[in-house]
């Protein structure tokens, strides 16, 4: 059996803020793999591992910036990776769906795994929606992904922390929540690899239909009362508030 | 002419509080006809909403995404509507992005406004973990999940109802299996006082956080992250996927404010917030807001605290 799994390099702003008409600077933002992602990576190693699969591939989209994500990948110990050179559609998650496609089109895994949602952006749409476009089965959620023969099992998260145990036929598209399995570090090996390899890349004629045309901070103060001083003032005001309480 | 069809979120045998703003989102854009889609109500319980054109009433069975969409697109097909509108919840997402491939709509989730456009639709969604706001231009049909408490309510007013045709799609992803969230000694749902751990204090800061709260005698609550980690069981997890809480007073440690952790703490009274950035969203739905590093604030706290 053959994973792919999909991989969005991500910007998180770090420090306060400049917001440039409809882009930030990216000198205020730190890139690095998609939080859920990182867990997709390990539901697929764990299937290497059980040896229900035998093939981890990843793919990104996006431009040359985001082959570090596959790199990243490939430390964790997958087997290789490519990328999708697309330009900025991060907003619309039906053309990512399609660029997908495209790479499923030419990998033909079985199993299409993808981070529930993206640390920058939260969509949580990207999964369901290659699913619809592939027309496979897609599983929402999952925390653990497992894989006999032609059938996948996996466990989903419920809203309140309850669980369902479902199961559908391959080829399916599962997008992995963050969870118990925490992403691996890779071997020396692993990591000398990934730095020398050759990461290739695709062009995709899609273009999306979700465009920017503004963007600022987003007002965070609300009606907040600000308090500030040193550490001991501050945990004085704290105590206060919680004695208050009590 | 542009429609919209609203899909109804349903509890208690009636429409939901949240139906009501998802209405008049989709009255407030522009679009000259508006139509409710409902499921898991009888006629006579789906009273509509003042403006609403009709309510398109089907029985669905539960938990059905299939049917779901399949009954969107049949709404879609009746009204000629070229836009979906409905909240942006843990269901919801698992088909709304398959309703927009399957209809050759987008996407957009978690807009905070929505409107009509010569080509298409004009959102406004938040991006970068909640720092900025982006205006998007959607071209051509969009489905659109909103969030929760932007739009004020609708009001009632009866409509015509329609009943739509029997569902007969099955799912290609059975159950097979179900597990309840895990059940401990804690309790979160009854605490005055919640102190509650993010990913912001690290591994390092947990240990000395669970001594303040001990010392304290206030209840222990944790992000996602904190969780999925390790460092506390999931019986601590306040958010969509773990415990709805409703203290007199929440102090926060280190945690954003994902929309999923938030709708955890809504009806707590007063919301402390203790965050290194200034511009963190957490702030936005805080009653005080603190820029300092949480880990100094914690160690301040013990030392002011004897220790029994
Ligand atoms: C389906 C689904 C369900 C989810 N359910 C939940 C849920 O039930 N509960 C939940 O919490 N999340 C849930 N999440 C995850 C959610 O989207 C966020 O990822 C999560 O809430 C972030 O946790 P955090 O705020 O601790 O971490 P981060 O977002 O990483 O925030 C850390 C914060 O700490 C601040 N910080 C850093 N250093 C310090 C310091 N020294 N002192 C003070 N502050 C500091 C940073 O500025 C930042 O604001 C869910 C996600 C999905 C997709």
């Amino acid at each position: 059996m053959k994973v792919l799994v999909a991989l969005k390099h991500v910007g998180a702003v770090s420090g306060v803020l400049e917001v440039d008409g409809d882009h930030i600077d990216p000198a205020f933002l730190e890139f690095a793999m998609s939080d859920a992602d990182g867990y997709a990576v390990e539901a697929a190693l764990l299937m290497r591992d059980r040896a229900e699969a035998e093939e981890v591939v990843v793919v990104t989209c996006g431009g040359e910036p985001a082959t570090a994500v596959v790199r990243d990948a490939m430390s964790m110990g997958v087997d290789r990776g490519f990328r999708m050179s697309a330009e900025d559609m991060g907003f619309d998650p039906l053309a990512v769906g399609r660029v997908l496609c495209e790479a499923v089109t030419s990998e033909c895994p079985d199993l299409l795994l993808v981070g529930v949602q993206s640390s920058d952006l939260g969509q949580q749409s990207v999964g369901p929606a290659t699913a619809a476009l592939l027309g496979w089965p897609c599983v929402v959620g999952a925390t653990a992904v497992q894989v006999d023969g032609k059938t996948l099992t996996a466990h989903r998260e419920l809203e309140g922390g309850a669980q369902e145990i479902v199961s559908c036929e391959l080829p399916a598209v599962v997008t992995v929540q963050t969870g118990p399995h925490q992403p691996r570090y890779g071997s020396f090996k692993d990591k000398m690899a990934a730095k020398k390899a050759e990461i290739p890349s695709h062009t995709t004629g899609v273009t999306p239909r979700v465009r920017v045309v503004a963007m600022r901070p987003a007002i965070s103060t609300g009606n907040a009362e600000f308090i500030s001083g040193d550490p001991r003032s501050i945990a004085e005001k704290l105590l206060e508030m919680v004695r208050a309480e009590q | 002419m542009t429609a919209i069809v609203v899909i109804a979120e349903v509890s208690d045998s009636d429409f939901d509080p949240i139906t009501a703003e998802l209405v008049s989102a989709a009255l407030q854009t522009g679009a000259e006809e508006v139509h409710v889609v409902a499921w898991g109500l009888t006629q006579s319980q789906a009273v509509g909403y003042e403006g609403v054109k009709s309510i398109l009433l089907a029985e669905c069975a539960p938990n059905s995404v299939e049917q779901i969409k399949e009954l969107i697109h049949q709404a879609l097909m009746r009204t000629q509507a070229t836009c979906v509108v409905a909240s942006f919840n843990w269901r919801n997402t698992e088909f709304a992005a398959s309703v927009a491939a399957m209809n050759d709509m987008s996407i957009v989730t978690d807009c905070l406004s929505l409107e009509t456009q010569p080509s298409g639709w004009r959102v406004s969604r938040p991006a970068y973990s909640g720092k900025v706001e982006v205006d998007l231009h959607v071209d051509g049909g969009l489905v659109a999940l909103l969030r929760d408490r932007v739009w004020p309510a609708a009001r009632r007013d009866p409509v015509p109802v329609v009943t739509m045709s029997t569902l007969t799609s099955v799912s290609a992803v059975s159950q097979v299996g179900s597990t309840e969230a895990p059940r401990s000694g804690v309790d979160l749902n009854s605490a005055g006082v919640i102190f509650a751990v993010g990913r912001g204090l690290g591994a390092e800061g947990v240990p000395e956080f669970v001594e303040l709260t001990n010392r304290l005698g206030v209840a222990l609550g944790a992000s996602r992250p904190v969780v999925d980690a390790g460092w506390l069981p999931h019986a601590h997890q306040i958010g969509q996927s773990g415990t709805s809480v409703a203290p007199r007073l929440y102090i926060a440690f280190g945690i954003s404010g994902a929309m999923q952790h938030l709708v955890g703490i809504r009806k707590a009274q007063r919301i402390v917030a203790i965050n290194t950035d200034p511009q963190a969203p957490i702030f936005s739905i805080a009653d005080v807001a603190v820029v300092a590093e949480g880990t100094e604030v914690v160690k301040a706290m013990l030392d002011l605290l004897p220790s029994s």
